[in-house]
């Protein structure tokens, strides 16, 4: 039906708005106060990886994204049109990058509660997905943008775990997964023998003390010993800390990302020949983008496959929001 | 023997930038890695109706360009730890892209003349030919006076291709003077080439 229900919204007494958030094709990074298992060592160690780990000759690379806009106003709260998808794309014997599999959905959010009967009348006219924010996190402008935020995260991870279970489902016998974020998000993934989470932002923190200060001055080459993390993971996984890139004269969390594998005595022993294989990874460098010092560059082709799929008008412009002055 | 009558499914699609317009002249394609495209090929754009408007072109290959997405060529030296050999070994090959440039043969309808549709490509069958190089009028004509003067010979293709026997016999043609033209017994000029 395109876009028409939007003259039926406005028509309503919803103003028309056109911002994109700061951030809103990533993901919020979340700030946690988390905990470790000890499972390889008791005191956290760290070792070298398995220089030149061939990896699987068949792997699968998955990663999603989400762009979302607020369309338009009625009185304060915002209505926000997003755009999710995922994608599972597989590199074989060629080593060239190839989709598999894809999932999208298109969302309309808002404090349906709080909307005129006209402007939800409208809106389910749309044909698009309704998603309603409680009214009570809905009252300021700011506080529904970041519920909104959220709800739209919610979905897109949701999106990432059915896809990633499906794609799961249909591995072959010598095929891996390697899933952009938490594995421990869904019990399929999280207890699937060759699937790895990449984690890439640390906003929870496993450790303190010195043995903080181990995992977050891993030299290059290097991995933590393997630990069950504790806090937000809803189902059991192994983790270890992974160095890509120096970090001295850089950051702590320059070149760091973290792994996740299924929680098994087999995760242990393969870990170093693991980190070896996603250290060969590094290269090609995922440039221009300004991760990519921690981001692999498979997953960020997926991002760009996405990408290339959003909706044009949901994508952020490249340039000042001023009206351009006339010649 | 490819049977170059039948329309076989798209090879490329037409692309335009602001550095690299569509032209009512000129336009750019891409095409997958492994394709039997090359310079010189004849290639049709559009008759779908599925983004051309109806509207059909038909170019010539002029120019290919090929580059991935690195965004720098030291990039490439830092991935490999400045080693040529560690970067061919690279678990993943990069995004990479076979760009064409065609110059536009003949553009249906003629009138008005616009710029190439952002379309579908297909390589061009014996009967695109005949359109490309404007041999429909005399090749399927009340009394064809189509004489057939070789193949065309490029990106995989070989079609037949003609010249009018009117054109040849008319005043336009006063020019060939000197020449032989065999409308037949083309082998005898084969095996005898120094003779005429």
């Amino acid at each position: 039906m395109g876009d028409a229900w939007l003259g039926a919204l406005y028509s309503a007494g919803a103003v028309p708005a056109s911002h994109v958030p700061p951030g809103s094709p990533g993901r919020a990074d979340l700030e946690e106060v988390a905990g470790a298992e000890a499972v390889e060592d008791a005191d956290l160690a760290t070792y070298p990886v398995t220089p030149d780990s061939a990896g699987p000759r068949v792997a699968t690379f998955l990663d999603g994204v989400q762009y979302w806009k607020v369309i338009g106003y009625d009185g304060v709260v915002p209505i926000v049109r997003a755009h999710l998808a995922a994608a599972a794309r597989r590199r074989g014997a060629d080593r060239r990058l190839r989709t598999t599999a894809e999932a999208g959905r298109a969302l309309l959010v808002t404090a349906l509660g709080l909307v005129r009967p006209g402007v939800r009348a409208a809106l389910e006219a749309s044909g698009l997905a309704l998603v309603d924010i409680p009214g009570d996190e809905a009252g300021q402008p700011g506080r529904a943008l970041e519920a909104a935020r959220g709800a739209v995260e919610r979905a897109r991870v949701e999106l990432e775990r059915s896809l990633g279970e499906r794609v799961a489902a249909a591995l072959a016998p010598d095929e891996w997964l390697v899933v952009d974020g938490l594995l421990s998000e869904s019990a399929v993934l999280a207890g699937h023998p060759r699937a790895l989470g990449v984690i890439k932002s640390h906003g929870a923190q496993y450790f303190s003390g010195a043995e903080l200060e181990r995992a977050l001055t891993l030299t290059q080459g290097r991995r933590t010993s393997v630990f069950r993390p504790r806090g937000r993971a809803r189902h059991e996984v192994y983790s270890w800390y992974l160095r890509l890139w120096p970090w001295e004269g850089n950051d702590l969390l320059y070149g760091l990302i973290r792994v996740e594998a299924r929680a098994h005595p087999d995760t242990v022993v393969a870990a170093s020949a693991t980190a070896g294989w996603l250290a060969r990874e590094r290269a090609p460098l995922a440039t221009p983008d300004t991760r990519w010092d921690r981001l692999l560059y498979p997953i960020w082709d997926v991002e760009q496959y996405l990408k290339a799929r959003t909706p044009r008008e949901l994508r952020p412009a490249p340039g000042s929001r001023l009206p351009k002055a006339a010649s | 023997m490819i049977d170059r009558t039948v329309a076989s499914p798209a090879i490329g699609r037409v692309v335009a930038t602001e550095l690299k317009p569509s032209t009512p002249h000129q336009f750019h394609f891409w095409t997958g890695l492994e394709t039997a495209i090359g310079i010189g090929a004849i290639v049709r754009v559009g008759g779908t109706g599925q983004g051309d408007g109806g509207r059909v072109v038909f170019g010539v290959v002029t120019d290919g360009f090929a580059y991935s997405d690195l965004a720098s060529p030291l990039h490439d030296v830092a991935g490999a730890d400045g080693d040529p050999v560690r970067a061919a070994d690279a678990p993943t090959v990069r995004q990479e892209i076979r760009l064409w440039t065609a110059a536009v043969l003949r553009q249906e309808p003629a009138e008005p003349l616009q710029p190439v549709p952002l379309a579908q490509v297909f390589l061009a069958t014996d009967t695109d030919i005949a359109r490309a190089l404007r041999m429909d009028a005399y090749l399927h004509s009340a009394q064809p006076t189509a004489v057939p003067i070789g193949l065309y010979s490029a990106g995989g293709l070989e079609a037949p291709v003609y010249l009018d026997a009117d054109f040849l016999l008319g005043p336009e043609a006063r020019f060939c003077c000197g020449s032989v033209l065999f409308c037949d017994g083309g082998s005898d000029a084969l095996l005898r080439p120094d003779t005429f």
